[in-house]
């Protein structure tokens, strides 16, 4: 039944039909029925461009990631939960301790397996909402997705959590509450974002030393569930593994960033930005995949191919949507170049060598220097150095409803954005991880008419 | 005069000697409630500790919306719609604002004072674990806070003037705890909403005088015998109880009983633990603020947080929980499935949660559920 989607996925068939067993039994974990199949056919053929064999090896690779987690439990000998906004090198490290241990970034796999290609995640907000994420309280759809792949019992209880709390307060009471439901070992990775307003990007060392020792105690907690010991090797290859993808997506998004008309669409961009936050079992695959694009698009932009129109208005766009590959088409198909999209590019800040010396520490500070994370006056500097360095000719800071510390930010940004740079500004509120209230039809008509705007201020 | 009728007169004429002491170059330092800035420390270095402790109004609520995204708690709205609307005097007279970052809810009031006003404001981390790291980390924020508050005042914090502060507060604490204890009587001498308005009060009083005025009640009140309560004794918990939102309870008694005692995040002064005026005295500060205070629900883990709840519900013979929760508090939304699954099977007790977003139009339906749930204990 699901043939023609493992191939439009970039499976062969001699593959399928090998992991045809496994596929049947976690799409019955999954819920994914046969009805299911055409949907995600329509909406993987329509969303993303299948001409481009490395967008279809992005979708191989987040297909298998789907498949491999609820089945982890009787695949692995241990495993271990957690999810974004989790340093990517933790989970990587442990990753590289032994083939023994599972360690997955779940709602993640979820939103972009269940989201992006089956577009079937409302049960699984659903049952978050009914285990204790309540409907309406602006509670993260991330941590909706996360808890209710447990709650309904699509995906097992794990041996252990590790909950990132550090930048956002969700995790942590997430985890909470699973812990208390179903007895779950869990560590609370805990941080205070407390360095004052204008200090980014001067971090305080302070700061930095806590969050690394709380990876550090991650790590301690690691190893007393598995009986593995993290090696100064499995260390240094979880950094390797964090930081080879994200410089291959890097490229890519620079490539796009520059290419008039924009070469590829950011709804397949989008398939390749979670890799680095998320440890994956062929990672060699997904880094080959992220090759292969970077080729193709290569291929594109000598020929002068692309998306959207060439001398489209270039616009700063505050966000990714992990679920909804249709969001970022809509805004190509009104004739908008994102040419920076959410944190894609590394400011200046970043590509200096970290003034920490030790293993967590540089960890954490690559995300401080990070100024949305560090800080609202941090993230109102990056955004601008995004938009001058790029010099957009607009910014939708699109915020999601429920994400406090990112959502704190906006209003102000828009303010100082205006005062600035004197660029039009529109301030949209969407859900990266929720569509169910904020549709790409929905958002249309604001997006269509500020495309309107920057078009007529071009052409002026 | 009675010690209320003197306290009355004292919160009339409390702006005006704010203004007062403001023109003569005193400084006035804003905080924000949850128990984690030590006033003693800002009164030592010869400034006025003022808690942003005002709730319950929609107006700024409203007008908070032009600044920060709706979803963020109720109460940290309205600390910048209250500031914005220029209508509540205290919060224009603050010349710095320290905010113990407990949350990002309390985050986004550092943010938006610091983007909106020309307010000096300091932020200083509070862990969300008691581990040693989360203490220390908590410590060291105090040390930069005594830092910023000695160059901010030209004063310095001198160790003289520090155990003076500190004593002092211990006093009002010790005075609090005995006044609260008052209330495990049939006949409480004192209600729940004279408890908290008190508690409100201390929290923007000149300090000597509210504990001279405070020694006077606890005198009184030990005399007076208040009218048995008839109906259930009811614990108030929950995340914020602001200066002005005491809607619960006119509610609670209407509906035929009493709140008894209560444990917030915000709002009620912790008076449960005195500083130990002795050796490092930041230290000991730190050791009492951080260590011996009860856990709000944002900690992980704040099982602990449940375990003292129950314990005040026994101390206190209380028969039912009110859980009172402001709208997107999200630590306190996510507590409640596992906090009223353990205090039924802990202590046989029931619990209800309401939740407010300081808006008139929620009174309706919570006196229904307040009148159900307290009948409803009536017959058990
Ligand atoms: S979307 Fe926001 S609230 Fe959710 S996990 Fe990410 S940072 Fe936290």
């Amino acid at each position: 039944m699901y043939t023609e989607l493992f191939r439009l996925c970039g499976y062969e068939d001699a593959e399928i039909e090998k992991e045809r067993p496994r596929i049947d039994k976690a799409f019955g974990m999954l819920g994914i029925e046969k009805e299911d199949i055409p949907r995600a056919e329509k909406r993987v053929r329509e969303n993303f461009d299948l001409n481009l064999q490395g967008v279809r090896q992005l979708l191989h690779v987040w297909m298998d990631e789907l498949i491999a987690l609820p089945l982890c439990r009787e695949e692995y000998n241990k495993v271990i939960y957690s999810d974004w906004p989790l340093p990517g090198p933790l989970v990587m490290a442990a990753h590289r301790m032994s083939d023994d241990i599972y360690i997955g970034s779940i709602g993640e796999v979820l939103n972009l397996g269940m989201g992006q290609i089956f577009d079937k995640l409302t049960p699984l907000l659903e049952a978050g909402e009914e285990t204790g994420l309540g409907v309406g309280k602006a509670h993260c759809g991330l941590w909706q997705t996360h808890i209710g792949g447990i709650a309904k019992g699509m995906i097992p209880i794990p041996d252990l959590m590790i909950s990132p709390n550090w930048y956002c307060d969700q995790p942590s009471h997430a985890d909470q509450l699973l812990a208390e439901l179903y007895d779950i070992p869990t560590v609370y990775m805990d941080g205070v974002l407390d360095d004052q307003w204008g200090q980014w990007p001067d971090i305080s060392e302070h700061l930095i030393a806590y969050m690394g020792d709380q990876m550090e105690k991650a790590f301690k907690k690691i190893e007393e569930v598995t009986g593995y010991t993290l090696t100064e090797e499995a260390r240094q290859d979880g950094l390797n593994d964090t930081w080879s993808t994200y410089l291959n997506f890097n490229t890519l998004a620079e490539m796009v960033s520059k290419s008039d008309p924009q070469a590829i669409s950011h709804a397949d961009l989008t398939l390749a930005f979670m890799f680095s936050f998320t440890p994956l079992r062929k990672r060699e695959l997904a880094n080959e995949a992220l090759s292969i694009l970077i080729r193709e698009t290569k291929e594109r932009i000598e020929k002068g191919e692309g998306v959207v129109e060439k001398g489209a208005p270039r616009i700063y766009f505050g966000l990714r949507f992990a679920v909804d590959p249709t969001i970022h088409k809509m805004v190509e198909s009104l004739g908008l170049r994102s040419q920076v999209v959410f944190i894609d590019w590394m400011t200046p800040v970043e590509t200096k060598p970290p003034k920490s010396t030790k293993y967590s520490d540089i960890v954490m500070e690559a995300f401080l220097r990070r100024g949305v994370v560090h800080s609202a006056s941090g993230g109102i500097e990056y955004i601008i150095t995004y938009c001058r360095e790029w010099n957009v000719e607009g910014a939708i800071l699109c915020f999601p409803y429920s994400c406090r510390p990112y959502a704190i930010l906006p209003l102000m940004a828009r303010k100082a954005i205006k005062e600035e740079l004197g660029i039009p500004v529109l301030v949209l509120e969407g859900d990266t991880y929720d569509t169910r209230d904020y549709s790409a039809g929905q958002l249309r008509t604001r997006v269509e008419t500020f495309a309107e705007l920057l078009k007529m201020r071009k052409a002026a | 005069m009675d010690a209320m009728d003197r306290l009355k007169t004292h919160m009339d004429g409390r702006l005006r000697e704010l203004t007062k002491k403001r023109s003569e170059g005193v400084k006035v330092v804003g905080y924000a409630p949850g128990g984690y800035m030590p006033e003693e420390m800002v009164y030592a270095a010869g400034a006025i500790p003022v808690c942003l402790i005002r709730g319950g109004d929609h107006e700024p609520v409203a007008e908070s919306g032009a600044y920060i995204p709706r979803f963020i708690d109720t109460f940290c709205r309205s600390q910048i719609g209250y500031r914005m609307l220029e209508d509540e005097p205290i919060y224009q007279l603050v010349d710095l604002l320290i905010v113990p970052i407990t949350d990002q809810n309390m985050r986004a009031v550092a943010e938006t004072w610091s983007f909106y006003t020309d307010v000096d404001v300091f932020r200083h981390g509070v862990p969300c674990n008691k581990e040693e790291a989360g203490y220390q980390y908590y410590l060291g924020g105090l040390l930069r806070l005594k830092d910023k508050l000695e160059s901010f005042t030209g004063n310095k914090i001198e160790d003289g003037k520090l155990r003076e502060a500190i004593e002092l507060w211990n006093r009002m604490r010790s005075l609090f705890k005995e006044i609260s204890l008052l209330r495990k009587g049939k006949r409480p001498p004192i209600s729940g909403e004279e408890f908290a308005r008190l508690s409100h009060a201390s929290l923007i009083a000149d300090p000597p005088v509210f504990v001279e005025i405070l020694e006077s009640l606890l005198e009184e009140l030990k005399k007076k015998e208040g009218a048995e309560i008839a109906g259930p004794r009811i614990l108030l918990t929950g995340s914020t109880l602001a200066m002005g939102d005491y809607k619960v309870f006119p509610l609670v008694q209407g509906a035929g009983a009493e709140i008894v005692i209560e444990e917030f995040a915000e709002g009620i002064r912790e008076y449960w633990n005195n500083v130990e005026p002795n050796g490092n005295l930041i230290e000991a500060i730190a050791e009492t603020y951080f260590k011996k205070r009860v856990p709000p629900a944002w900690f992980s883990p704040s099982v602990d947080r449940i375990d003292f709840v129950l314990d005040l519900a026994k101390d206190f013979g209380v028969e039912g929980i009110l859980w009172y929760q402001l709208l997107y508090r999200d630590a306190y939304d996510m507590q409640t499935p596992y906090f009223e699954k353990m205090v039924k099977e802990k202590a046989d007790l029931r619990m209800l949660k309401v939740e407010s977003d300081y808006d008139i139009s929620e009174r309706g339906p919570m006196k229904t559920r307040i009148e159900a749930f307290i009948e409803m204990l009536g017959t058990r």
